[in-house]
Parts: C-alpha cells; sequence; structure tokens
C-alpha cells in the first residue's frame, strides 16, 4: 500500500467527536450490552424506577388528598438517587476496573499500536467501558419524564441536577480510568471507588473550613440548591442560595461545572500524555505550574469571601449533646482557634498538593541522564527547563513560591478580617509570616531536592520515617505526664505539624515572650530541612558534572 | 557486518541509527545500526535479556529510545508516528486478546482502528480468518479458544490493515506444527507481495529455514547482521572445530604431538581413536597438517569440520552472558 493510500486512510479515521464510528466504544457496546445484560437492565432499573413511581403515586392517591403535584417530588429525589448511584458509582468501577483489565491484559498496548489520535481513544474509552450504566440510566429516564411532566417539575430545577450530574460522572470515569490505566492493577476498581468516596464524603468535610470548593466535587451543592428552591420548609436543606468566589456571587450549578471540568481536564491530560508515549510523566511541568495556580486561585477564591464575612470563622456544631453545645460555646468565644486552624489547613492543603505534583514532574537519575545523552546526541544545550528529562529543581522552586505567596497572601487577607483582627489588637502578624515562609520553603524545597537527588522511593521512605514517626512519637508521649513537654518539641519535628506553626503563632500572639516547644521543634525542623535542602542541592550539582562526563563517554 | 547489497535506491523498511535503549542503570540496546531491506523475512535472535522485545518495542513506536533514529519506510517513527504505526502490524510475545469479545468482533475493532470500514472491513477480516484458518472460530468467544488459536488470532490481526512491516515476536510460541507449517507459508506469501517481515523465534532450526536475513543479538550489541548462510558460516567460523578419526588407537605421545602443531589448540578426545581440535589456519595449512600425521604414522581416516548450529551459537552466548 503507497504512502499516499495510507494517507488516505489516516484521514479517513474516526475523530474523537465521531462517537458513533469509535470502534473502542463499538467493542464495549458489543461485549458489555448482549441480550442477556439488556434483559437483566430493563427487570432490574427499569423496574424499580417504575416501582418508586407506583408507589408514590399509590401512596399519594391512596393516603393523601394532595395532588401529584406536590408530591412528585419524592420518587423524583429517589430517581435521581438511583441514578447517582449508577452513574457515580457503579460506573466509576467499572470504567476503572475494565481499564485496569486491558492494562493488565496488555490490550492496551495493541491500542496504543492503532493511529486513532489519543483524544479518540480515551473518548472510546470514556463512552465505552461505562456504557452499561448509561443504559441503566437511560432506562429510569422514561419514568423520570413522567414524572417531571405530571409532577410539573420546573426546568430551573432539573437541569442543573442532570447539568451536575453529568460533569461530575464525566469527572469520575477519568479519574477512575487514569487510576485504571496509569496503575494497571486489578484492584483499581477498590482505589476508584475509595477515592470517590474520599471526593464525596470526607474531603467536603473541609468546606465547614471555608474550603468550599471541595464540596462542589460532588453533585450535593447543585443537588441541595434544587431541594431548597423544591422543600423551602424543610431546614436540613437549608442553602445558600449563590455561592461566593472572591466577592463575586455565582450559582451553585456554574461553580460545580467550572470545578469538576478543571479536575477532569486534569485528569484528561495526564491520560493523553500517557497515552503518546508510556513513559511519559503524567503531566508535563508547566501542567503542574498550571495546576498549582489554578487550584491556589480557587481554594483562595472559596475561602477569601467567607473570611471577610465573617462566616467561616461561624463555625456551627449540631449541639445534639450537652457537651457538643459547649464545644460550640467555647469556639464562639475562642475564633483564633478556628482561624489559626484554617490559616494551616491551607498551608496543609497547599503543602499536600505540592508534594504531589513534585512526585509527578520530577525525574529519576535514569531519564535524568539520559535526557543529556538525548540532548547531546541532537547537538542540543545540556540544560533543559520542560522537558521531563529536564532536572525539577525549577519546577520546585517557582511552585514552592506559588505555594508559599498563596498561603502569604491568605494570611494577610485573614489578618485583616475584623474578627482575627480585634484578636490581634494590634500586635504584629510579621512573626506569622516569617514563619510561614520558613516552613513552606525549607520543607518542600528540601523533600523537592531530596526526591531528585535520592529517588522517589527512598525519599517517600524518609519522608515516613521524618514525618508520621514523630507524630506517633509525640503523641505517645503525650499520654504520658513525663513526655508532655517533649511532645510538643517533637510534634514540631514534622512537616505534617510545622504547618500548623503560623496558626499557632498566631493564636498565641499575646504570650509572644514564651514560645512553647513546638515552636522550638519547628525552629530546628526548619534548620534540618535547611540543611538536607542545601545538601541535596550540592550533591546534585556534583552529580551532574559526573553525569555530564558520562554523556560525553557515548 | 555483512553488506546487504548494492546501494538502495529505495529507503530500507528498517533503519535503525545509533539505537540505544535504557531501563534506568541497565543498558538494554547498545548502539545498533541495522538496515533491513524491504520484502525480506529478517529473524533477530539471541538469548534471553539480549534486547529483542525492546528493540521491537521502539520499532514499534511503543517505548523511547534513549538515543537513536529509527525509520520505517523512510518515515522517522517519532515525527511520522502515526504514518509510522499505520504501516506496522506488532504482535507481542504472549500476545494477549479480549476475552469479553467474539473472534469477528475482536478482527472487526481493529479494523475500524485501522481506518478499514464497510465491505473494505469485513472482506478484510472474512481474509484474515481464512489465511489463519479459523472459519470454524468465527463466532466463538476469544476465551474459549486455545493458546495457539490465541496466536493464530492475534496474527490475523496484525495483518488486518496489510501492514508494510510486521515485527513478530516469538509468533510461533503455542502453535502446533501445522500451525507453524501455515505461519511459515503466510509469511513467505506476504514478503512475495513486498511485506517485510521482522520475527524472533526460540525455534532456530525453523527460523534459518525461514529466514532471508539474521541478526545475532546479544547483550543489547548486535553482534553480526546479514544472510542467515553468511551469519552461520562467521558466527561458526570464529571457532572451526576439527573433527578426526584415526585408522588405529595413536601412542602416549599423540595429544603433545598434535599440540605442538601450529593453528591447533583445546584438543579433545571423544574416544581412544576419535579426537577434535580448534584449528584457527587456513584450508593448505589443515591439508599440510594432515600430511604431517600421516607422516608421523598417524593414520587419519576420517576429517571432517563440526558447523555449529545457531542453537550451539545462542547457547555460547547465554553460557557467556552466565
Amino acid at each position: 500500500m503507497s504512502d499516499k493510500v495510507q494517507a488516505e486512510r489516516l484521514k479517513a479515521l474516526p475523530q474523537c467527536w465521531e462517537l458513533w464510528r469509535n470502534p473502542i466504544f463499538h467493542r464495549y457496546r458489543r461485549s458489555r450490552l448482549r441480550l442477556s445484560s439488556l434483559i437483566t437492565g430493563v427487570l432490574l432499573y427499569g423496574g424499580t424506577s417504575l416501582l418508586f413511581y407506583l408507589m408514590a403515586l399509590g401512596f399519594t392517591v391512596t393516603q393523601t388528598d394532595l395532588p401529584f403535584e406536590q408530591t412528585a417530588v419524592y420518587p423524583f429525589g429517589f430517581l435521581v438517587l438511583l441514578q447517582i448511584f449508577i452513574l457515580n458509582f457503579v460506573g466509576t468501577g467499572e470504567v476503572a476496573a475494565g481499564m485496569a483489565r486491558e492494562s493488565v491484559d496488555e490490550v492496551l498496548t495493541y491500542q496504543r499500536l492503532t493511529p486513532l489520535g489519543p483524544a479518540t481513544k480515551i473518548i472510546g474509552y470514556l463512552f465505552g467501558l461505562p456504557v452499561r450504566q448509561f443504559y441503566h440510566f437511560i432506562l429510569t429516564l422514561p419514568v423520570t419524564v413522567i414524572i417531571i411532566v405530571t409532577g410539573q417539575i420546573p426546568a430551573e430545577i432539573w437541569i442543573p441536577i442532570y447539568a451536575v450530574l453529568f460533569t461530575s460522572t464525566f469527572m469520575f470515569y477519568l479519574l477512575a480510568m487514569s487510576v485504571g490505566f496509569i496503575m494497571g492493577k486489578r484492584f483499581s476498581a477498590l482505589i476508584s471507588q475509595g477515592l470517590v468516596a474520599l471526593l464525596y464524603f470526607a474531603l467536603p468535610q473541609l468546606s465547614n473550613f471555608g474550603f468550599i470548593i471541595f464540596e462542589y466535587f460532588t453533585i450535593r451543592p447543585a443537588l441541595f440548591a434544587a431541594a431548597n428552591k423544591m422543600l423551602p420548609k424543610i431546614k436540613m436543606f437549608e442553602h445558600d442560595q449563590y455561592a461566593l468566589f472572591y466577592n463575586w456571587e455565582i450559582s451553585h450549578t456554574i461553580y460545580s461545572i467550572v470545578l469538576q471540568c478543571l479536575i477532569g481536564w486534569v485528569f484528561y491530560s495526564l491520560m493523553l500524555r500517557r497515552w503518546r508515549l508510556e513513559s511519559s510523566h503524567l503531566l508535563s511541568k508547566v501542567q503542574c505550574v498550571a495546576t498549582v495556580i489554578i487550584l491556589h486561585v480557587i481554594i483562595l477564591g472559596g475561602v477569601w469571601a467567607n473570611t471577610s464575612n465573617g462566616s467561616m470563622l461561624d463555625v456551627k456544631i449540631q449541639a445534639r449533646t450537652p457537651e457538643m453545645a459547649v464545644l460550640q460555646q467555647t469556639i464562639s468565644e475562642n475564633v483564633e482557634l478556628i482561624a489559626a486552624t484554617v490559616l494551616s489547613l491551607y498551608g496543609l492543603i497547599g503543602f499536600s498538593f505540592a508534594i504531589l505534583l513534585q512526585y509527578i514532574y520530577t525525574p529519576d537519575k535514569f531519564r535524568y541522564l539520559a535526557g543529556l545523552r538525548e540532548r547531546k546526541n541532537q547537538a542540543r544545550t545540556p540544560y533543559a527547563v520542560l522537558s521531563d528529562s529536564a532536572s525539577g529543581i525549577p519546577t520546585s522552586v517557582l511552585i514552592t513560591v506559588i505555594t508559599t505567596v498563596a498561603w502569604l497572601v491568605y494570611s494577610e487577607h485573614l489578618s485583616r478580617s475584623p474578627e482575627v483582627a480585634e484578636f490581634i489588637a494590634g500586635e504584629s502578624w510579621a512573626p506569622v509570616d516569617y514563619m510561614l515562609i520558613a516552613v513552606s520553603v525549607t520543607t518542600l524545597l528540601a523533600h523537592g531536592f531530596s526526591l531528585e537527588y535520592l529517588g522517589k522511593k527512598l525519599t517517600a521512605t524518609i519522608a515516613c520515617f521524618t514525618w508520621v514517626i514523630p507524630l506517633a512519637v509525640a503523641l505517645l508521649l503525650s499520654t504520658w505526664s513525663f513526655g508532655e513537654k517533649a511532645s510538643g518539641f517533637i510534634y514540631g519535628f514534622s512537616p505534617l505539624s510545622m504547618n500548623f506553626s503560623p496558626g499557632y503563632i498566631m493564636a498565641s500572639v499575646h504570650n509572644a515572650e514564651d514560645p512553647t516547644l513546638f515552636i522550638y521543634g519547628c525552629k530546628l525542623g526548619i534548620l534540618f530541612y535547611l540543611v538536607i535542602c542545601l545538601y541535596c542541592l550540592s550533591r546534585i550539582i556534583l552529580r551532574h558534572k559526573h553525569y555530564m562526563l558520562l554523556r560525553d563517554s557515548v | 557486518m555483512e553488506q546487504t547489497g548494492p546501494p538502495l535506491m529505495e529507503p530500507p523498511a528498517i533503519s535503525i541509527q545509533d539505537l540505544r535503549i535504557d531501563y534506568g542503570s541497565h543498558l538494554a540496546v547498545d548502539n545498533m545500526n541495522l538496515d533491513i531491506p524491504k520484502g525480506i523475512i529478517y529473524g533477530l535472535v539471541g538469548p534471553n535479556g539480549a534486547g529483542k522485545t525492546s528493540t521491537f518495542k521502539a520499532l514499534a513506536s511503543l517505548l523511547k529510545p534513549t538515543i537513536g533514529k529509527i525509520f520505517i519506510d523512510g518515515h522517522d517513527i517519532v515525527t511520522h508516528q502515526r504514518l509510522a504505526q499505520s504501516n506496522i502490524g506488532y504482535m507481542p510475545d504472549m500476545a494477549p486478546v479480549a476475552s469479553d469479545l467474539k473472534v469477528w468482533e475482536f478482527l472487526d475493532m481493529f479494523a475500524g482502528a485501522h481506518g478499514l470500514s464497510g465491505s473494505e472491513k469485513s472482506t478484510r477480516i472474512d481474509e484474515c480468518i481464512a489465511m489463519v484458518n479459523l472459519h470454524s472460530e468465527y463466532h466463538a468467544m476469544c476465551n474459549s479458544l486455545s493458546r495457539g488459536m490465541m496466536q493464530r488470532l492475534v496474527l490475523a490481526k496484525t495483518m488486518l490493515h496489510r501492514p508494510r512491516l510486521l515485527i513478530l515476536d516469538e509468533p510461533a510460541s503455542g502453535m502446533d506444527i501445522k500451525s507453524r507449517v501455515g505461519l511459515r507459508q503466510i509469511l513467505r506469501n506476504l514478503c512475495k507481495e513486498g511485506s517485510t517481515v521482522l520475527i524472533s523465534s526460540h525455534i532456530l532450526p525453523e527460523l534459518t529455514e525461514m529466514c532471508d536475513m539474521l541478526g545475532i543479538l546479544h547483550r543489547g550489541k548486535l553482534l553480526d547482521s546479514g544472510s542467515v548462510h553468511g551469519v552461520l558460516h562467521r558466527m561458526t567460523g570464529l571457532l572451526p572445530e576439527i573433527q578426526i578419526r584415526l585408522a588405529v588407537p595413536p601412542g602416549m605421545h599423540w595429544k603433545e604431538w598434535l599440540a605442538e602443531q601450529d593453528f591447533v589448540s583445546n584438543i579433545m578426545g571423544q574416544d581412544v581413536k576419535k579426537y577434535s581440535f580448534h584449528y584457527e589456519g587456513e584450508d593448505d595449512d589443515l591439508a599440510e597438517l594432515l600430511q604431517k600425521m600421516v607422516a608421523a604414522g598417524y593414520l587419519v581416516c576420517r576429517v571432517s569440520e563440526r558447523k555449529r548450529s545457531l542453537e550451539e551459537i545462542l547457547l555460547d552466548l547465554e553460557y557467556d552472558g552466565h
């Protein structure tokens, strides 16, 4: 076959938007929607949705005098929950398991070899792997439509719900595909569902401290906003009409969709890179920096307005017991504790993301050397900044600066909030900022540089020892009376608790003359990580010189 | 290394230039340079870990080489990856199949992924199924096939888009004798139609019969490449072994006498009348040596040069490797 014929054939290949021509989609449509699956789906999901409707209708007719328009919201709610279960939970597991299976069976290797574009392949898997769940969802639609029409549920209720349901579904699917594709383990489905549970239930708890971004990963804000409109009398669904982003008011739907699309974009990008080349980093260095910037813009946007209007410091605890009521009162009387916690959590979130990204963009020594050789072979300069094999040091420095500046900006903003300003009462805020800069810069750079010098496994092992073990030891010591003071010192040594030191300094601003052992521990920790940082940097420079010799010997 | 013929007017099917592949600190392929002309079967052999699969993966653009360039039909696989991929049919070692698909569905998916559609697609699927003799399994589930059948199915999949270059990593593993003969015939026919086949196999006698050219890879280095006859001759020629049979058992000083002769080394007695030794001289020198033997009273009744097989060459390499 001539090049011309080949080129014609390449042109005729399905593009990413041509799902109906996508061979990967059709492969799953065939294997996952065989006759037995079609019949089971009708019985299971068609039957269940019909049952909801008939039960609600029967109950309304026989037990109440109300028209169905007033009770339709209940079967509609149940159906939406069923659809969330089908698409978000079952579908995510199915996508992760399917992708992992393709990866383990090495069928993905074949797919790499086909001339289909990477985007076409991703779209094929994205719609193909959960095709059975889409079918099940479609089976629930006739009854949903009947309920919406007969129950006269307004479009402003159901359109936002379904819009966010789809964006969150695709975000979770992209997450699951990434886990299955990258890890390629048979238990990827479990990991994905664990991550979904984390995104759905654990991380949204941070919204109680003003980090509302984490709540918008789920469909809940859109669902609660809709419920608020449908059932205004039920206090459980009390919810603000708008989400606050800096000083703008944005609808929950738009906010959810934008956030979920951004997260989805990150997962899509990393899969695209892996499709193009299996050995490439999950994200490029530029993408890592962009991710950090976007993340901080979004997180800051969420906490900014809530800090300005004081709602973030107004933590509400459901006082079901007298002890909880006392706790609520203590919190109300000590807003500085909440402010310190929020400031520390912000630092910890920024720290965690920066560390995670360091594992993504830092090359191992072999890749670094391979990059040097490749550049020599192409007669290019040995110094690169953006390629995967380039040193991660410039990116680590940049991400550290961004993380620190973002934390600093929030710290300054917090210091100007009325409640905190009243608590500070004219005392200097500078020690908080100094500590913040020292902790952020030394811990992040030390980790980034040691990752480059020692490699991922060794650094992760050392991090386990120097981050977690001090916390465990301090916790153990704090249970004994003689070890109580020492525990504070040891707590200060772990970067995880060091992130709490600026908040701690802020909360104890009126006792500044008497710093505690925790702060001494933090200062020693800062010194330790500074030494690690300088040591690793000097070794990296020496190693680079050695590699230049090796490179030239090829 | 043998030249592959007169200067090539058209680009070779495969051109590998300064290929180096590293896995961390392990050097898998070291400075490989190789041109494979079109329309031949080229066998790449070497012990386990020699770098065959890494080379194949790099050719199929599944693996980024540390250094080096690879051209398929004159197209750089990095800059023209899609075009190169559309010209390649790669069959990996222990090739898997999608267990939840039927045989025709499996082929249909890949035919679609290579841009075949409509009647061309169904015709091509039928042709490939016929070629590997799997008609009876057309509607069978892939997971119900035997190992050999799966290999044949993957071979059919590899040929679907009429690739100009077939890269087959151990294609015959799991196949019965009939299927192997069939495979040989299929590959021959493909070559007649202008395709090039790059193949590795552990069934070495078959490879020497099947291939037009051979390359020997050891510890990432291409030790030799050229026509099958040439490679075997050179690899054997490194240490030719002469076997002689004497009419009567020689005396006690026979071995000392023989060791004193020029070009002789490594004398081994296989029984009282049969001996072998390595000989590094030319044919004239050997004739002279035989004359001397007769003159010294050693009655030589049979002389032969033992040719080493490909297996022995590889065994030697593997032994060295360990």
